[in-house]
């Protein structure tokens, strides 16, 4: 274990309007890692931007998309590449009592993108949450997990509209290819003050994903029991990276297949003075990408926090 | 050997008998003796004495003899008489008071009763001898009458207590117990008691032991006072058991033990109504006994109107800073058998060291809640309990208890026990709680209508309510979810369009600009209905939560605090009309104009739709 290490540097991204930013997420674009943000703004009838920046170089920001909203809820969401070239957003669309998932193709060959797809309509009565896209994506394979009823996770696999299939207890989850399986990384919540608005405290658990997405092997707890907010990963050649959000700070874990479970490789905390928000990871050209966003917004140009990640053999 | 006859001075009573005209020398006393065997003289009187015996008489000069009291002994006094101080002589003797002896020169004095100086007076020939006998009283015991209490032989306890009575010793005198004895006593220790030579007083205003004696007629006897400082406490910290472990709305469950004095610690527990209730406190000694102390410890505190009571023990030894009850200590009494909120609930607590007095050892305030009955839900969160208790005590059936949690909601107020925040719906309007777990945890404490039905529904949970359900309310076919949705009140539709089915003929005019175009509709002051701390929420949802009762079939809307006793009451109260959110955002059915049934209920937890 922990025979490789993980090196992170943090430093300011600075954003307009980087107060109003919700959450953020990296995604390569052009084979380019960029920034996307959301922000979502109630007058005139809600509406959430999604925007673009590119990580390196000229630091322009473009719109991705404007995707109205019946409230004002800021909704949580996840982007892809798109089989085209374009970007696959899905959201939540907040009804009042209960949150549908929607797809959009913003950047879609039609002019102002596909229409957004019901990906929840086969359980109209059931509220979801948290989408996210499998990371290690194959192609245009746009698989995703969410949380139902806020409790559980699930995985919708096929086409837009049909059922989900059930895979653990958890407050937020992520599923991982690696190699030839996939990893579920989740979030059980714990006892305790959140972070903003909503954000629980939890505790983070891996496990591997056997026939019918059934969890196998033993469940690994990267980082024990230390306290971790929001969770992001993907995947780094044979192996996945989780980076987290602490109690002060963001951490890091390496993982690896080991047999019928899953080993950690490595570990790295870093500490932050303020308060961490949605933690982002991206794996594009061999390289880690990271970002962060403080939860209070001091200054404004030192809001989001972006950096790199230096896996190396332990000397 | 010098002649007897001539120290003890009888040869003058002899002379002066006639019996011997020349006894100045020894040769006048030789012819004597030898004129008496020839031919005894008159026999006379030499001397009367006392016999040591068993009475032990004592003399104390000259002829006085002193014996004590005894109720089988006898003063033996014994004359002797010349010249051969024999039976016939003795049966000469002439005898002054005292009783017949087993001889005739002896005689018996009893000391079964006092006599002073008493003179028993032989004569014979002339002569008299007397011996004076007094008998004294004499201690019998000493023992001690009061406050106190007998621990081992001579040895008697009592408590410090300076303001306290004293410790009474007494003593037993003979024959007569009487004044006239008990002025007699000698006593060593101890403070005389007015009027009462036979008693001493130990008072109880410093620890020790006191050896109090008294010695009369030759006897000693004492009693040891032991004052001790009896163990003072106050209670310090009470741990709960068998109850209902309260969660801190989202911060965890209250740890034990609940209650402390120092810093003063109270958190909330909770038993199901009609239970005892299990509790292990722990003492604070604040003054140490003087040596180990039983201690009966005992709480009371009055439920309504129910008394429960809890006694146990504890041993206090010299040292100990705290003690606490071996076991836990169950209330005599259930908790009444009504739903309660005892806040405080204030046990009154007393130690009684054995054979002490029963002193004062604080009260713990408690924050007690007594739920109808087991939970079928999820966590105790404190805001559960507090708000249905406060709102259904006194309560003993399931649909009052509902009846009763719902006043709250009706009343707007709502407030999160652990901080007082007032839970808020839509408050801020981009809220995203949709749990209770959600809505305690936010800072704001803001919530959406899940959040709103089910902190309803838990609150009936934690009472083992189960009939009480989510409900979905949302547009029924063909209206398509997340694209239509109904118009909460008050919406003013410009022109109310017919009621019929997909007839959109009012633009949605949220933002008023639309005054002069016919065909429109927006919200007018006073705005919407009002919700929970929020005078104007969301003018228009996809989808809804209310909770019915299955019991009853009451429809209850925590969110907007209003009930209805069926669904399409509760539509004709909430709903305005439908919209379609198209990329022009349309309005109509309008339920002013006569539209129904505009949306569908669906009991979450069955499935079924409610007609």
């Amino acid at each position: 274990m922990d025979d490789r290490t993980l090196e992170l540097s943090l430093s300011p991204f600075a954003l307009e309007s980087a107060a109003e930013i919700e959450s953020v997420r990296l995604l390569a674009l052009a084979d380019r890692p960029h920034l996307v943000t959301s922000a979502t703004a109630a007058t005139g009838g809600a509406s959430t931007r999604y925007s673009s920046t590119p990580l390196h170089g000229e630091r322009s920001s473009s719109v991705l998309a404007d995707i109205p909203q019946l409230l004002a809820v800021p909704p949580r969401w996840d982007i892809a590449s798109g089989d085209r070239g374009g970007s696959a957003i899905v959201y939540e669309v907040a009804g009042g009592a209960m949150n549908a998932l929607f797809l959009a193709r913003p950047s879609s060959d039609e002019p102002g993108g596909e229409p957004a797809a019901w990906l929840t309509a086969h359980h109209p009565r059931e509220s979801f949450g948290h989408p996210r896209f499998f990371k290690g994506r194959r192609g245009g394979d746009l698989a995703l997990s969410a949380i139902v009823e806020n409790t559980r996770a699930v995985a919708f696999l096929g086409p837009p509209g049909g059922a989900y299939t059930p895979l653990i207890e958890a407050a937020e989850a992520l599923v991982v290819r690696c190699g030839s399986g996939l990893v579920l990384i989740y979030k059980r919540t714990r006892p305790g003050p959140v972070r903003g608005s909503d954000i629980f405290r939890g505790v983070l658990r891996c496990v591997r994903l056997g026939d019918g997405l059934r969890p196998r092997g033993s469940v690994l707890a990267p980082f024990g029991d230390t306290t971790v907010f929001e969770l992001d990963a993907d995947v780094h050649g044979d192996e996945v990276v989780i980076f987290a959000t602490l109690e002060a700070g963001v951490a890091l874990a390496l993982l690896r297949a080991e047999g019928e479970g899953l080993a950690v490789v490595a570990r790295r905390s870093v500490r932050h003075a303020a308060e961490l928000i949605r933690p982002a990871i991206l794996a594009a050209g061999g390289e880690l990408h990271v970002a962060v966003v403080e939860a209070a917004v001091v200054q404004e140009a030192e809001r989001v926090w972006t950096g790199s990640v230096t896996v190396e053999a332990r000397s | 050997m010098a002649d007897p006859l001539k120290r003890s001075g009888a040869v003058a009573q002899l002379e002066a008998a006639g019996g011997a005209r020349e006894a100045d020398d020894d040769q006048t006393v030789h012819q004597a003796k030898k004129s008496c065997k020839k031919a005894d003289p008159p026999p006379v009187l030499l001397a009367v004495t006392v016999i040591p015996n068993a009475a032990n008489a004592v003399n104390t000069g000259g002829k006085a003899w002193e014996a004590i009291y005894h109720a089988a002994n006898d003063v033996l006094v014994q004359a002797t008489t010349y010249p051969n101080n024999n039976l016939a002589e003795w049966n000469q003797i002439v005898w002054t008071n005292g009783n017949l002896g087993p001889q005739p020169n002896q005689r018996l004095v009893p000391c079964n009763a006092l006599v002073q100086a008493l003179r028993v007076t032989a004569a014979l020939g002339g002569v008299t001898d007397h011996v004076d006998i007094t008998v004294l009283p004499v201690l019998v015991s000493i023992t001690v009458t009061a406050n106190a209490l007998n621990t081992a032989g001579k040895v008697w306890k009592a408590f410090l207590d300076g303001g306290g009575p004293a410790v009474l010793v007494q003593a037993t005198t003979a024959p007569n117990d009487n004044a006239a004895e008990w002025a007699q006593i000698t006593w060593t220790n101890g403070a005389a008691v007015m009027g009462q030579a036979n008693q001493r007083e130990v008072a109880r205003n410093a620890a020790g032991v006191v050896r109090v004696t008294a010695a009369l007629g030759g006897v000693n006897d004492y009693v040891d006072v032991n004052i001790c400082q009896p163990p003072v406490l106050a209670i310090d910290s009470i741990t709960f058991t068998g109850h209902r472990v309260v969660e801190q709305d989202t911060l965890g469950n209250f740890a034990a033990p609940e209650w402390q004095a120092a810093p003063l610690t109270n958190h909330p527990v909770a038993y199901n109504r009609n239970t005892a209730v299990q509790l292990t406190p722990t003492f604070r000694v604040t003054t140490q006994p003087t040596e180990a102390e039983q201690v009966a410890v005992t709480g009371t505190c009055t439920f309504g109107a129910t008394l429960l009571t809890w006694t146990g023990n504890v041993t206090v030894n010299p040292g100990d800073v705290t003690v606490v009850t071996g076991a836990a200590l169950t209330s005599d009494v259930a908790l009444p058998n009504v739903v309660g909120c005892y806040d405080p609930a204030t046990i009154a607590w007393t130690a009684t060291p054995l054979n002490g007095a029963v002193a004062p050892a604080g009260n713990s305030a408690h924050t007690m809640y007594a739920p109808l009955g087991a939970s079928t839900g999820g966590p105790d969160y404190w805001t559960l309990l507090d708000v249905s208790c406060r709102a259904a005590a006194g309560q003993n059936a399931a649909n009052a208890v509902v009846a009763a949690i719902f006043g709250p909601f009706a009343g707007f107020n709502v407030p999160r026990k652990r901080d007082g925040t007032q839970l808020t719906y839509w408050v801020p309007n981009n809220t995203t709680a949709q749990t209770t777990a959600q809505l305690l945890a936010r800072p704001d404490g803001g919530g959406q209508c899940g959040a709103w039905a089910e902190l309803l529904r838990d609150m009936c949970q934690a009472h083992g309510i189960a009939t009480v359900n989510k409900v979905t309310v949302d547009v029924p076919q063909p209206f398509v979810p997340y694209r239509y949705g109904f118009l909460v009140k008050n919406w003013t539709f410009h022109a109310p369009p017919a009621a019929t089915a997909n007839t959109w003929t009012h633009l949605q005019d949220l933002n008023r600009i639309m005054g002069a175009t016919p065909g429109w509709c927006n919200t007018r002051p006073p705005y919407g209905i009002a919700g929970q701390a929020n005078a104007n929420p969301p003018p228009s949802f996809f989808n809804h939560f209310i909770v019915i009762n299955t019991a009853t079939g009451i429809l209850y809307d925590p969110s907007y605090g209003a009930t209805a006793a069926s669904r399409l009451l509760w539509e004709a109260a909430a709903v305005d009309g439908l919209f379609d959110n198209g990329m022009v955002p349309l309005a109509g059915l309008s339920t002013a104009a006569g539209a129904a049934n505009l949306v569908r209920f669906t009991n979450q937890a069955t499935g079924a739709n409610i007609v």
